[in-house]
C-alpha cells in the first residue's frame, strides 16, 4: 500500500473532517487501490495504534482520541458490503465463530475487524458486542453453538473475568474452539494461566485458523 | 533470588488455630516475589486470604510455614526486636481505617509514630513531616484536627505517616476502600507520584478495578492461592 494512502488519512482524521475521512478511504476500496486487509490494518488499526498525544494538548487529548475512533467505526462498518462481497466469493463455505469482548472490556475496534476477517474467509461470524457479561457469553455459545468462540481483550485486567469465561465453556462446550487475541495478552506469562486453543498475533493465521485447531 | 527483589515469600502456609480444635488453613503454599520499585495490587473476594497474606509480608504475622525475605534477609530466624526493626525502616502502612487519633493535627498525627517511640523530634524530622503533608496537599490544613477533616484528608494525613520513616516497601490494605470515586482517583495518583519520585514499592489491596487496571501487576487470590498473576 502506498505511504501517501496513510497520511492523506491521517491529515483528515487530524482535521477531524469526518466527511472527508469516510469518502477517501471508501473510494480507495471502491478503486481497488487498497485492499480490505490494508483498509483494516495499513489504515484504520494502524490510525489508532499510532495515535499519540502533543505533550502541550493533553486536554484534547480525550476527545481527539474519541472523535478518531467514531469516524474509524464509522469507516469499519461502512466496508462490510466489501466483506459480504468477499464471503460469497469463498468456495468451500467454512464454520461459524462469536467474536466477544468480556465484560468491562470497551475497546470494540479490534474484535469487529476480527469478525470481518473470519467473514471474509468463509465463516459465519456474529460479533456479540463490547462489554459482554461472561453469563451472556455462554448463553450466546450455547444457542449459536459456534465451533470458534474468538475473545478480543485489551485491558489487563479483564482477564480475570476472561479466565473465568474460558473455564466455563471450556467446561459446558469442551468442542468449542477457544481463539484469544489483543494486547491484554502482551505479557507471555498472561497466557499459560488461562484455557485457550489459540492466541493469534497476525490476522493472516484466521486464513489458515481451521487446519491448526484441528 | 534476584536482587531486585524487594519482598520473597517462599512456601507459605497460613493456618489459624494451629493448637486448637478447630485449625483453618487459609493460605496454601504462596511464592510471590516483588520488584524494587513496582507498584503492585492484590485482589479477591473477601474471606481469600488478601489481609492475611499483607500482614504476613509486613511481619505483623508469622506465617505457619515458609519464609519471607525482606531486601534478601530471611525473617524466620529473627528475634521480636529485631524484627520490629526492620520492619520500622523498611516497610510503611496503610489501612482503609486510617487510625489517625481524631484529638491531634494532621501534622501531630504523622509525627505520632516519633512520640510513641520517644524519638527527638529534631528540625529535620520536623522539616520532613511538613514536606510530607505538601507532598501529599495538606498544607493547608495541617494544623486541624484530624476529626476535622474529609476522609479523603485523614486518609493522606496517614500516607504522609506511612512515609515518615521513608520506607522501601508501603503495604495497603484497601486505601480507598471508604472513599468516593474522584477521591479514589486523586489517592491513587498520589500513591503512584510517590511510587514514581522515590521508587518505592507499593502492594495494594484493593477492591477497585480503578487502582488495580492501573498498578504495573495484579496478582488475583483465590480460596488462599494465587489464581492469577498478571503484568501488563
Ligand atoms: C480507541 C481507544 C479507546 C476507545 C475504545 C473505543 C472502542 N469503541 O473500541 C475508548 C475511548 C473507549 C478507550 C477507553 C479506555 N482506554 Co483505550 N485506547 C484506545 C486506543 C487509542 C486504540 C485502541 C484500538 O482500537 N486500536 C486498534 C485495534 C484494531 O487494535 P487492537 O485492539 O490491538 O486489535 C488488533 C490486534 O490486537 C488483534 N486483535 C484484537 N483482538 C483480537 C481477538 C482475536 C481473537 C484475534 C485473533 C486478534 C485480535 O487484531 C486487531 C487488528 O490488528 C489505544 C491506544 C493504542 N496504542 O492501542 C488505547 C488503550 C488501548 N486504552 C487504554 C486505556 C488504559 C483505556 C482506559 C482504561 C482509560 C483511558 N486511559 O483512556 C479506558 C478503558 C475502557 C475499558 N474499560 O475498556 C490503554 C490500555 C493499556 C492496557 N494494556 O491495559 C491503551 C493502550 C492506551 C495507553 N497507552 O494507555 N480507549
Ligand atoms: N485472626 C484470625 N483467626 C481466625 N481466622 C481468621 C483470622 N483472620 C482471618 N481469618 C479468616 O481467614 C480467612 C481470610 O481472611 P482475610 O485474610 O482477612 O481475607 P480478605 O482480606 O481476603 O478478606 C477468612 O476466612 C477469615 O475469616
Ligand atoms: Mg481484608
Amino acid at each position: 500500500m502506498k505511504k501517501a494512502y496513510y497520511d492523506t488519512f491521517i491529515k483528515y482524521l487530524d482535521q477531524e473532517n469526518k466527511d472527508k475521512s469516510v469518502e477517501y478511504v471508501m473510494s480507495l476500496l471502491k478503486s481497488k487501490s487498497i485492499t480490505l486487509e490494508e483498509c483494516y490494518l495499513n489504515l484504520l488499526s494502524a490510525s489508532l495504534s499510532n495515535f499519540v498525544c502533543k505533550e502541550e494538548d493533553e486536554d484534547l487529548c480525550i476527545w481527539k482520541e474519541h472523535t478518531r475512533t467514531s469516524i474509524v467505526r464509522t469507516i469499519l462498518e461502512a466496508t462490510y458490503p466489501y466483506v459480504i462481497e468477499r464471503k460469497n466469493a469463498v468456495s468451500d463455505k467454512k464454520k461459524s465463530v462469536v467474536v466477544v469482548c468480556p465484560s468491562e472490556e470497551y475497546h470494540e475496534i479490534g474484535a469487529i475487524i476480527v469478525s470481518h476477517y473470519f467473514a471474509m474467509n468463509g465463516y459465519e461470524s456474529l460479533y456479540i458486542g463490547a462489554n459482554t457479561p461472561k453469563n451472556d457469553i455462554v448463553s450466546a455459545v450455547k444457542v449459536i453453538q459456534p465451533d470458534i468462540l474468538a475473545i478480543s481483550v485489551t485491558n489487563y485486567y479483564n482477564l480475570v473475568v476472561t479466565k473465568k469465561i474460558t473455564q466455563e465453556v471450556k467446561q459446558q462446550f469442551p468442542h468449542v474452539k477457544i481463539v484469544v487475541g489483543g494486547l491484554a495478552f502482551h505479557h507471555p506469562d498472561s497466557l499459560s494461566q488461562i484455557v485457550y486453543d489459540k492466541h493469534l498475533t497476525s490476522l493472516d493465521d484466521i486464513a489458515h485458523i481451521e487446519e491448526e485447531l484441528q | 533470588m534476584l536482587n531486585k527483589d524487594v519482598v520473597v515469600l517462599s512456601h507459605i502456609d497460613k493456618i489459624y488455630g494451629e493448637n486448637t480444635k478447630f485449625p483453618t488453613q487459609v493460605l496454601y503454599d504462596i511464592n510471590l516475589s516483588f520488584e524494587d520499585g513496582s507498584f503492585n495490587s492484590i485482589i479477591g473476594q473477601s474471606g481469600s486470604g488478601k489481609s492475611t497474606l499483607l500482614n504476613i509480608l509486613g511481619t505483623l504475622d508469622r506465617p505457619s510455614n515458609g519464609s519471607i525475605e525482606i531486601q534478601g534477609i530471611d525473617t524466620a530466624k529473627m528475634k521480636k526486636n529485631a524484627l520490629a526493626k526492620l520492619r520500622n525502616e523498611t516497610i510503611g502502612f496503610i489501612f482503609q481505617f486510617h487510625y489517625l487519633l481524631p484529638e491531634f493535627t494532621a501534622l501531630e498525627n504523622v509525627l505520632m509514630p516519633y512520640r510513641i517511640s520517644k524519638k527527638p523530634i529534631t528540625k529535620e524530622v520536623m522539616d520532613r513531616a511538613n514536606d510530607l503533608l505538601d507532598l501529599v496537599g495538606l498544607s493547608k490544613v495541617k494544623n486541624n484536627l484530624a476529626v476535622n477533616m474529609s476522609g479523603g484528608q485523614q486518609q493522606r494525613t496517614a500516607i504522609a505517616r506511612s512515609l515518615m520513616n521513608n520506607p522501601k516497601i508501603i503495604l495497603a490494605d484497601e486505601p480507598t476502600g471508604n472513599l468516593d470515586s474522584d477521591t479514589t482517583e486523586q489517592i491513587y495518583e498520589l500513591l503512584r507520584q510517590i511510587n514514581k519520585t522515590y521508587k518505592t514499592t507499593f502492594i495494594i489491596i484493593t477492591h477497585d478495578r480503578h487502582i488495580a487496571e492501573k498498578a504495573d501487576r495484579i496478582i488475583e487470590i483465590k480460596d488462599g492461592k494465587i489464581n492469577l498473576d498478571l503484568r501488563q
